[in-house]
């Protein structure tokens, strides 16, 4: 009887030990030098100059995405994400501060001024237009054809690569410890640096 | 081996320290499993705004640029070339508004009227337009060619361009120099020698006033491609919302459209974004310096003197609008400027 039980408690504690477990992060593993937030930022602004989308999102937080999904029908939202990341530049303002499971390092970031282009874009999109007509041999365009509009707006941004307008930002970005590595928390800032410098208008 | 009987008896004969460890272990169990179900989760960051931010941020960018491009009323351009509209304006959208003669669709609004100007005792005929794209600013050579020898009435002009309203401009084959530019084409690239005040339309529709000097220096170094028109008969009559000094010494060498005297005048203006104004004087005219005053006091920021006398003919729903001066008889002429309809 004795054994009986000795057998049926070390059972049910094994499964208490089991479900207990389920879910617990055990914060054992030592945070070498090679996974520091200074090589996650270094690793992830290189892949995003790659534009290796993959390589960023796995060293973001929380399943975040630096990737854009175009919905506009026309590409033009892939143009603008390729002449963001084209000319975007990135540079580690010192080292990056670590407290315990969270780290905050500072960056400066490059990227066309989105306001700017906008802007050039307006007062010379007739212009842009005419050129384009010429350089094609094309009489007119129909500007409710998705496929002329893409076509010209990319050529826009053709023209506007000769003299681009840029951006600077400094920033922080936040990191955090979890799955056994350093990982950047992806939020507002950092996304409207990359994509058009942070400013109200990308708000 | 035990029967059924006996296990059930030696079941009952547990103890009840026995018991009590069972139930406890039981209780313990099932209060485990309850904190795990119900233990609260860590305070997580929404990731749907991190999620979808790069996305939402990225084709909002895109949208903006489309609309500006695509216009948010999706008005369809005319071509920017050497053709007409190929149809008149619609009958049905002409209406009288009190004293004014009007047009008007998604596209397009005109207005024309008279005054008195009783300041100099002529007799002044207004368009008050406004238009949706620049490309509705058009010019329509005699015979639809810029090199045909032969002049037209400016009625017949104004049919062949199924425009909504039209004036005589710079009748440039009377003639040959000036600096003549269409759709980004240089027509006529000659220069005097004196001082000309050329008028460049660029592909927004906005005026500018350059010295001919300037605008050939220009071209060199830039080429045609973001000029729309240009006109060469001058002067200008105001420049940056100013009157101008029709006196002044650079027009002394000035021999067309007889400045000092008093004359038919016609006139173009720019009030604002896509909107301008023309403008004839007869009955009996008047001086270069007083068209200049007019266009002025009407808050034109940038005007220019066309061709006046008889040549000065405006023209709305076919006919001609004003007093052509010279008993009324149209001139034939080798161009006109109109605004139609994007419809």
């Amino acid at each position: 009887m004795l054994k009986r039980f000795i057998v049926r408690m070390t059972a049910f504690s094994a499964c208490l030990t089991l479900l207990l477990c389920c879910g617990c992060d055990f914060n054992t593993t030592v945070i070498t030098d090679a996974d520091s937030p200074d090589t996650v930022a270094e690793s992830f602004f290189s892949a995003l100059k790659r534009k290796d989308f993959d390589a960023c999102d796995s060293l973001l937080a929380e399943n975040a995405t630096i990737r854009v999904t175009d919905a506009t029908d026309s590409g033009f939202a892939d143009v603008l994400v390729d002449f963001y990341l084209d000319n975007l530049t990135y540079e580690p303002l010192g080292q990056a501060e670590v407290s315990s499971l969270s780290a905050v390092k500072k960056i400066r970031i490059s990227t066309p001024d989105k306001a700017a282009f906008l802007e050039w874009f307006k007062s010379n999109m007739a212009a842009i237009e005419k050129r384009y007509l010429k350089e094609n041999n094309l009489v007119s365009i129909d500007h409710q054809n998705t496929e002329d509009v893409q076509k010209v707006l990319k050529y826009a941004v053709e023209l506007y690569q000769e003299n681009v307008q840029m951006k600077t930002t400094d920033l922080d970005v936040s990191f955090v410890f979890e799955k056994n590595r350093w990982l950047i928390i992806g939020d507002t800032e950092l996304v409207n640096a990359v994509y058009g410098g942070k400013d109200d208008e990308n708000q | 081996m035990l029967s059924m009987e006996e296990k059930t008896m030696k079941i009952n004969k547990r103890s009840p320290l026995t018991s009590a460890l069972y139930f406890t272990l039981t209780a313990v169990m099932l209060l485990s499993l309850s904190l795990l179900a119900f233990a609260p989760v860590s305070d997580k960051k929404d990731v749907s705004l991190t999620k979808n931010l790069a996305s939402s941020l990225v084709n909002n960018q895109a949208n903006e640029f489309i609309s500006e491009f695509t216009g948010k009323e999706n008005i369809k351009a005319l071509p920017f070339d050497f053709t007409a509209p190929q149809n008149d304006p619609n009958e049905s959208n002409y209406f009288t508004d009190e004293d004014k003669k009007c047009y008007k669709d998604d596209t397009i609004e005109v207005s024309l009227w008279t005054e008195k100007a009783a300041k100099y005792g002529a007799k002044l005929f207004f368009a008050d337009v406004k238009i949706k794209h620049p490309s509705q600013f058009r010019r329509q050579w005699s015979n639809g060619d810029y090199n045909s020898t032969k002049n037209q009435y400016p009625t017949t002009m104004f049919a062949n361009s199924h425009g909504v309203v039209g004036m005589s401009a710079d009748f440039y084959k009377h003639r040959k120099y000036g600096i003549i530019i269409q759709y980004g084409t240089l027509l006529c690239d000659k220069r005097t020698g004196h001082p000309l005040d050329v008028l460049v339309v660029d592909y927004e529709g906005n005026f500018h006033i350059w010295d001919d000097k300037k605008l050939s220096e220009h071209i060199k170094e830039n080429g045609t491609d973001d000029i729309m028109l240009s006109f060469t008969f001058g002067p200008a009559l105001v420049i940056d919302g100013k009157e101008n000094n029709i006196s002044a010494k650079r027009y002394e060498m000035h021999y067309l459209g007889e400045l000092n005297q008093v004359v038919g005048r016609a006139a173009i203006g720019q009030l604002g974004e896509l909107h301008y104004l023309l403008c004839t004087a007869s009955k009996p005219g008047l001086k270069a310096q007083d068209i200049a005053d007019v266009m002025a006091q009407k808050n034109c920021i940038t005007a220019y003197n066309f061709d006046g006398g008889q040549s000065g003919t405006l023209l709305f729903h076919g006919n001609v609008f004003n007093q052509i001066a010279y008993k009324g008889v149209q001139r034939d002429m080798s161009d006109i400027i109109y605004f139609a309809s994007a419809e």
